[in-house]
């Protein structure tokens, strides 16, 4: 097992690395020129020149890309902003929190709402309820979050006057909404795989075999169904996590959240690509280490993973043994 | 069934030995599902309106009117006017127009680029296989909106820009759904036997992979296509993508968030447009799965 997770993080660190390098060449064709963002319209010649020194511009790309490398990893560092002349890190320090938070309590959301629904709509498939369900998850799927979010303002802060419409505004309030519209793709896309994984395994022979001893319908669906139907669902909630920290780039705007999205919108159109950089770096690892963690926990809960892994080296037995579904 | 089916299924492209048995299958357990055959009407009325937005648009989109600005719903126009003054209704028809042009450009670069990588996956194998996964791997791991907003930042506003923006973002699915599709018919017998008498590959892999691909294929492009239209305007949304004067809803509700306390038709309408064709696309993209794969279940 040990050796699983060992080459997972082995294969991870590559991924990284390729990725810091690629969004560093972006950053580097975009357009504008960062020095003279820094400089305003009067400079001179000499003025250029120095300031462009000062931040290893005018080096070749490659000693660039390898400055970039080492200080990020070796100091953690990002560099410095164009826009605020600060450590970009310290910009973003207090902005991370806000918006890792925003996500995880988006996809406990999504988890609280989507499993007992997708149980639900399987356990009664084609029940009024299993057709509710159905109806939702595809209306859900359909209305784009940005506007959904657009919609909650007009009713909740401008209508009823319930909620603060800007975040920062009102405390813990003002995260409602942004942590609910953040979540409705989520929610519609998780309810609807977990109801067919549910249906895949109610209809496999283990559950008929748990019946037919007798026992009730409530065990049968939690000791048996239930276990094996969430262990797809975990890597869909991984996906789910990373797309919901990618899409807080369009809701953090909507409410004005103080977070990475929001930053990233403000950096690009500022042309401080330090910022842009270091922000989809972050985000990038940040969803690279949420789905290497639900691997590695996915392959903890399977036991058909755990026994290929703990089979090694040892005699060989077969790994498909007690109840476990076959997946399709 | 089969009475009826002559050149109705022509646009479905399922090729087989039996044509017309086929597609009349596919047609019968399409029409069956009602919810499906109502989101394939939503996504012709898209296309419809998509073609033909200058007759059916009663104001020219860009016509500016300060006089009547912000007018709520009337007849005169249905959805109101913007800041401008200009007619909300025409402008979402033509809207329309931007975002399935966009939607289908940004489709269809994702499906070659990612079609041929999972191709070459899938059929080669081995070296190919790995590498090529290595490139997928890190692709799936920037999130995709993250993606296409740097992207669309660094190539600037426009149609062609935002295409390419978006299609990055679904060359991965497309990639690993080729691969995996041909993973599994690699392994069959008639590919088997088409080898041993004598087939090249590039024989095989048109005559007898490729049509055994289509319907998982067909299926991706329309469930793909709605998720562009949602991308495009939302990059268009946060100030990226496709900006005025070309017209798109994602712009339009941008421009509508900035007036959202006093004015509502701007920020209602065009959300509404974009979340009816996503309906329409993901019902359609849901109906064609099941009427061509009628192996997969629920």
């Amino acid at each position: 097992m040990l050796r699983y997770v060992v080459s997972r993080i082995l294969i991870m660190i590559p991924t990284v690395l390729a990725v810091i390098i690629i969004v560093f060449a972006l950053s580097r064709m975009m357009p504008g020129d960062p020095v003279r963002t820094i400089l305003g319209s009067n400079y001179t010649e000499a003025q250029y020149k120095e300031m462009s020194e000062r931040m290893g511009l005018d080096k070749p790309y490659v000693v660039q890309l390898g400055n970039y490398l080492y200080n990020l990893v070796v100091k953690h560092d990002f560099g410095i902003s164009y826009t605020t002349s600060r450590p970009v890190l310290d910009d973003l320090r207090s902005r991370m929190k806000v918006t890792f938070l925003i996500g995880t309590l988006s996809c406990l959301l999504t988890s609280c709402i989507a499993i007992p629904l997708g149980i639900i709509s399987a356990v009664r498939q084609n029940s009024v309820m299993d057709y509710g369900v159905s109806f939702l998850s595809i209306l859900m799927a359909a209305l784009p979050n940005f506007w959904v979010a657009l919609m909650c303002i007009i009713l909740f802060c401008l209508r009823l006057g319930w909620l603060p419409a800007t975040a920062a505004l009102g405390g813990w309030r003002g995260y409602i909404l942004p942590v609910v519209c953040n979540g409705t793709l989520s929610i519609a896309v998780t309810t609807r795989q977990l109801r067919s994984s549910m249906l895949d395994v109610v209809s496999q022979d283990y559950e008929r075999t748990a019946r037919a001893k007798g026992l009730s319908e409530r065990q049968t669906i939690i000791n048996h169904a239930l276990k094996n139907a969430l262990l797809p669902i975990l890597p869909v909630l991984g996906t789910q996590f990373s797309m919901i920290i990618g899409g807080s780039v369009v809701i953090e705007n909507i409410f004005s959240v103080p977070g990475m999205g929001s930053k990233l919108v403000n950096s690009i159109n500022g042309r401080d690509y330090n910022t842009v950089l270091a922000i989809t770096i972050l985000i990038s690892v940040f969803s690279i280490v949420v789905l290497l963690l639900v691997d590695i926990v996915s392959a903890f809960i399977d036991p058909r993973v755990k026994a290929e892994f703990a089979s090694r080296g040892k005699k060989r037995r077969l790994p498909r043994t007690g109840e476990v579904a076959s997946g399709r | 069934m089969s009475e009826n089916e002559k050149g109705v299924g022509d646009g479905l492209g399922v090729v087989g030995l039996k044509r017309h048995s086929q597609i009349g299958d596919v047609l019968f357990r399409f029409r069956k599902h009602k919810v499906a055959v109502a989101g394939f009407f939503v996504v012709v009325l898209l296309a419809v309106v998509a073609a033909f937005a200058p007759a059916l648009a009663r104001y020219n989109p860009s016509a500016i009117d300060p006089v009547n600005a912000l007018q709520f719903p009337s007849a005169e126009h249905w959805f109101g006017t913007d800041l401008f003054g200009r007619d909300t209704f025409s402008r979402i028809l033509y809207g329309g127009r931007t975002s399935l042009l966009v939607a289908l450009l940004g489709c269809l670069v994702s499906m070659v680029i990612g079609g041929t990588m999972g191709a070459l996956a899938g059929y080669k194998g081995d070296k190919v296989d790995v590498a090529l996964m290595r490139i997928i791997d890190i692709m799936v791991s920037v999130p995709g909106v993250l993606l296409a907003v740097c992207i669309s930042a660094l190539l600037g506003a426009g149609v062609w820009q935002t295409a390419l923006a978006v299609s990055v973002g679904g060359i991965p699915q497309n990639a690993l759904l080729l691969r995996s599709t041909i993973f599994g018919i690699r392994s069959q017998d008639y590919i088997e036997a088409a080898k041993t008498y004598g087939s090249r590959d590039l024989r095989v892999i048109v005559k007898h992979v490729l049509p055994n691909c289509m319907a998982p294929l067909i299926i991706n492009v329309t469930l793909s296509l709605g998720a562009n239209i949602l991308m495009i305007s939302g990059l268009s949304f946060i100030g990226l993508g496709v900006q005025p004067p070309t017209v798109e809803w994602g712009a339009m509700l941008n421009e509508g968030q900035t007036v959202i306390r006093q004015f509502w038709p701007m920020v209602v309408f065009p959300g509404m447009a974009i979340a009816i064709s996503m309906l329409g696309f993901n019902l359609f993209g849901d109906g064609l799965r099941d009427a061509l794969d009628p192996k997969q279940k629920h």
